[in-house]
């Protein structure tokens, strides 16, 4: 019998997991423990930004895996927008110290699978983040068509030009090109009656760049 | 965020993992969260334990629960038996490998999942959301506990328009309602509406399940393939599939499509109990064995534990029993011995159940060779089922094989004869009672109408003729019984009315064994005898 890489690699993974789900919780009774502890406070938010990253990475590795597999089908629910939008602002004003403004209806919700809405979320702000930005404007636009999209602006320099007039994001390169491929193979998962998602990105007409996330 | 501390604060919750580390952690992170009473469960069983005695608000549960049964199975059993109601809200962690098996049932579906590792700030983002939805639709599931489905309707359309966000949702409540109604028009045009805007897969479920109910088989096949090409892990489509070759009587395409199912979701109950149905009806023993053995060890706390379970499991290992002794054969009658117990034990107040287990017993010891312990289990069984009052049919055909197996062939003959004379016999039974009788070969019988003769020879040597035409008519009454039982007989009449007066009706009785033998030729060792009889008879005959 062929070896089953897959399954062993599925088993390692889901005890992981397990274990990550663990230690945040432990960090979470410690944090609990030491919130009125002035002096240990920077070690807790050290401790805190380093594990919400491998947290992360793990789920980047798990939607990498998903979006190889052949077999691969997305898990589109009705999701809000919100719920998965949250955790990730709070990340990043929080850990990474950026401001992010929103203008999104608490009851906005949407279909998408929302791993791959997580990753791509934090691939953009993460992005944002490393080419110098400091703050963010997240909007939704809804179409009649049933399409739509999220629009994340930031005030950072903006993407080169190379980068604006290549049709598709390879894996070859920097850092930012990973994140990019990564963003456009989450949306590509996504499929309604023929259509499938997208990225488009631009530089807005003052400063800072724009990417928008679109849902078909 | 007090808000969601003052609701969870009121709340009964349950929480449930299988690790130990996740479980107190879970439990902690409920209460940093405002909640005060919360239970926890290891495992299934405790769960259902759990859920049977207390009334819970809120359920939160890992989806994969280690070997024994999973989140989705005590959602379903607990919403099936309604231990928990509609307004109790059930959070399901889960890998995103399970995510279509959840996401797709289309009756039995959680309120919501988060997706592992996740924060307590995604905790409280969901609890926050989801709680919040629930209120929302607390009419209508008030409605829907209180079982009035007709005023679920018009209270999904009122919120419907109130709450347009919450459309998709809510329509997946009416589509469910439809069908509890049987409206499967209504619900198939619900379902075909919801499609036209996206291809939802418990939408693309409830379209075929309203086609399978309008019995148009056909278009029901080709949206459940279509719906399996695009998500092969959305079990519960094989499952309807399977509905449907069963329609066509297309047993062995049944029996495929629910191995496909089983290996992407095993830990189902009620499927692995119909894969081996199925299989064991096509007589693929092997997997018949190891659905069976699945379904008993699954539903062994649940609530669809079955005595039937027990017993075919026993059954489907019949077919590697063997006298050779071998490790095959004593791997499985120790396994069908153990199922058979286990039944008689937990089903011990019913009768029927424990006679099925001691005929399944019986069988168990003869297929080993151990021919006393299986007369042993026999002769318990028919004790059994003498005393049941109304035995059925098919009790008394499983005693008819049981007898012949411990060769006991008079009882088995006698029974038979019963079974023949009832009028209650389903078509499978007549069908059964047939082949039984056709595979009783002419020896078997030759054998048991001497045993019979040898009997009805002693009353007659000790004078006893009412005794001994008694059993001779039993052994004639088979046309298989030989000239010599014809002829004593014969004998045993006519000395019957030389002692006591001649009887039109034995009279005509001897006339009728007399033309069964024919002219016996001069050869015949019997022929005097015969001869001599033949006289007696006309001399009888001119008397009356």
């Amino acid at each position: 019998m062929a070896f089953d890489y897959n399954t062993l690699l599925s088993a390692e993974l889901h005890d992981i997991k397990n274990q990550m789900q663990a230690l945040l919780s432990a960090q979470e009774d410690l944090n609990e423990v030491l919130k009125d502890k002035e002096q240990y406070q920077s070690y807790i938010a050290n401790v805190n930004q380093h594990s919400q990253l491998l947290n992360h990475k793990l789920l980047e590795i798990l939607s990498i895996l998903k979006i190889q597999n052949q077999a691969f089908t997305p898990c589109e629910d009705e999701h809000w927008l919100l719920d998965t939008l949250s955790p990730i602002i709070h990340e990043f004003t929080q850990l990474h110290g950026m401001r992010i403004t929103h203008h999104i209806d608490k009851d906005f919700n949407g279909f998408y699978d929302e791993q791959l809405l997580e990753i791509a979320l934090h691939n953009s702000f993460m992005n944002a983040k490393q080419i110098g930005a400091s703050q963010l404007q997240v909007s939704v636009q809804e179409f009649s068509d049933g399409h739509w999209l999220i629009d994340i602006q930031d005030d950072g320099p903006g993407f080169k030009d190379k980068q604006l007039y290549e049709d598709t994001f390879t894996i070859q390169g920097t850092k930012n090109g990973l994140g990019l491929y990564l963003i456009q193979q989450a949306l590509m998962a996504h499929k309604r009656n023929g259509n499938t998602g997208s990225i488009h990105i631009k530089n807005n007409p003052t400063q800072g760049a724009c990417v928008q996330l679109i849902f078909p | 965020m007090s808000q969601l501390d003052a609701i969870l604060g009121k709340m009964r919750i349950l929480a449930i993992d299988d690790l130990v580390e996740s479980r107190s952690a879970m439990k902690k992170m409920l209460m940093i969260l405002g909640a005060n009473k919360v239970d926890i469960a290891m495992d299934g069983d405790e769960a259902t334990e759990f859920i049977f005695n207390n009334s819970y608000d809120l359920i939160i549960s890992d989806y994969n629960l280690g070997r024994g049964r999973d989140g989705q199975q005590i959602l379903e059993e607990a919403r099936f038996t309604r231990q928990i109601k509609a307004t109790c809200t059930f959070v399901m962690l889960t890998g995103e490998n399970a995510m279509d098996m959840v996401m797709g049932a289309i009756e039995y579906e959680p309120d919501d999942y988060v997706t592992k590792p996740f924060t307590i700030d995604v905790m409280r983002q969901r609890l926050t959301r989801i709680l919040n939805v629930k209120e929302q639709l607390k009419g209508i599931n008030e409605s829907i506990d209180r079982q009035e489905r007709r005023k679920v309707l018009p209270l999904c359309d009122a919120l419907i328009e109130k709450q347009p966000r919450l459309k998709l949702r809510i329509e997946r409540i009416k589509g469910r309602t439809f069908m509890a109604l049987k409206e499967f028009k209504a619900a198939l045009d619900l379902y075909q509406n919801i499609l036209k805007e996206r291809e939802v897969n418990w939408a693309l479920l409830g379209k075929a399940t309203c086609l399978f109910n309008l019995e148009d088989f056909d278009a029901a096949e080709k949206v459940l393939e279509h719906t399996i090409r695009e998500h092969p892990k959305y079990v519960q489509c094989y499952d309807l599939l399977c509905k449907i070759h069963l329609k066509r009587k297309k047993l062995q395409s049944a029996q495929n499509t629910l191995l496909r199912a089983t290996k992407v979701s095993p830990k189902q109950v009620l499927r692995q109990m119909e894969l081996g149905r199925i299989a064991y009806a096509n007589k693929d023993f092997a997997v018949a064995e190891s659905a069976f053995k699945m379904s008993v060890k699954l539903a062994r706390h649940s609530c669809y534990r079955s005595v039937k379970n027990y017993l075919l499991f026993a059954k489907s290992l019949q077919h590697k029993i063997t006298p050779q002794n071998n490790k095959d054969s004593r791997a499985g009658s120790q396994e069908a011995l153990k199922a058979v117990e286990e039944a008689k034990t937990l089903y011990k107040d019913n009768i029927d159940y424990v006679f099925e287990a001691t005929i399944i017993e019986s069988t168990t010891y003869s297929n080993l060779g151990k021919e006393a312990d299986a007369k042993a289990a026999a002769e318990r069984a028919e004790s059994l089922l003498m005393e049941i009052n109304e035995p059925s049919g098919a009790m008394q055909l499983s005693m008819v094989n049981v007898f012949l197996e411990t060769k006991q062939h008079a009882k088995a003959q006698d029974l038979l004869g019963t079974l023949g004379t009832r009028k209650d016999l389903s078509r499978a039974e007549t069908r059964e009672l047939t082949r039984t009788k056709n595979e009783i070969s002419e020896v078997v019988v030759r054998e048991y109408t001497t045993e019979i003769n040898d009997q009805a020879i002693g009353f007659f040597e000790r004078g006893q003729l009412n005794q001994a035409i008694e059993l001779f008519d039993k052994a004639t009454a088979y046309k298989e019984a030989g000239h010599t039982v014809v002829v004593n007989a014969i004998q045993a009449k006519i000395a019957f009315m030389d002692q006591r007066e001649p009887t039109k009706t034995m009279v005509k009785e001897v006339d009728e064994l007399m033309s069964r033998l024919g002219n016996l030729p001069e050869s015949d060792e019997r022929y005097d005898r015969w001869l001599q009889l033949r006289k007696a008879q006309e001399r009888l005959k001119r008397s009356i």
